[in-house]
């Protein structure tokens, strides 16, 4: 490589002779239930500051997730899908993110299982969302492979 | 909301929406064939009429099926060794 990243966006920057493909904007996160999935006590999920930025075929996301519970019962979160990327995923390309909650310390991730590519993140695992503190705040970073 | 552009992706048609906010950003949004798209705008709904044919559809549908089982039968095994 002998090209310099200049502005990436200005579109003033090159790596060898190819133009730099950068984007960032927002995306709208969704959550579900998965398998075995059970959100019993929550009372609302709230995602907030969702933004994304795409070099080449890379995306990196990031969003905050803001639950309430009311309380009634205990919380079994895994297997929560997580939907709404920004860019479709090439089939069977896997990606993953990282999910932190400064509350309780909490730190769990998200994986992309099996790659139908509709949504390539899907799955809280080792967390359990809002168990512990109420309400909490989770934060989500990741990055996958887009078609 | 603005829509700026739609591309069609993959070999399963994904519709991939860039739309410009109020702001004067992007917002990205990415529909699969198993989605209702009826509350979309026009443009939207006139590019998955013509992509999404029942075989896209039907191997969409497939697709989805195959990984739902796939997912059940990984929990299954997980919770065995459990």
């Amino acid at each position: 490589m002998s090209g310099i990243i200049g502005g990436a966006g200005s579109k003033s920057g090159v790596i060898g002779t190819t133009e730099i493909d950068y984007e960032e904007g927002t995306w709208t996160p969704s959550l579900s239930c998965g398998y075995n999935c059970h959100l019993w006590g929550i009372a609302s999920v709230v995602v907030s500051n969702a933004i994304y930025t795409k070099i080449g075929n890379i995306c990196r996301f990031s969003c905050k997730v803001y639950v309430t519970k009311d309380g009634s019962q205990p919380t079994n979160s895994s297997n929560i899908n997580f939907t709404g990327f920004p860019f479709a995923v090439t089939h069977n390309q896997h990606g993953g993110a990282q999910l932190h909650c400064p509350e309780n310390g909490d730190f769990g991730y998200l994986q992309h299982r099996s790659g139908t590519g509709a949504s390539p993140l899907r799955d809280f695992t080792n967390s359990n969302l809002g168990n512990t503190i109420n309400p909490v705040t989770y934060y989500v970073s990741g990055a996958y492979i887009v078609a | 909301m603005k829509l700026d552009k739609i591309e069609v992706v993959g070999e399963h048609k994904h519709i991939q929406i860039r739309e410009i906010t109020d702001e004067g950003g992007y917002h990205r949004r990415v529909f699969t064939p198993d989605m209702d798209v009826s509350s979309e705008v026009q443009e939207i709904q006139d590019v998955t009429d013509a992509e999404w044919t029942d075989e896209v559809k039907s191997v969409w549908d497939r697709l989805v099926t195959d990984e739902m089982l796939t997912v059940a039968e990984f929990e299954a095994a997980r919770e065995g060794k459990e």
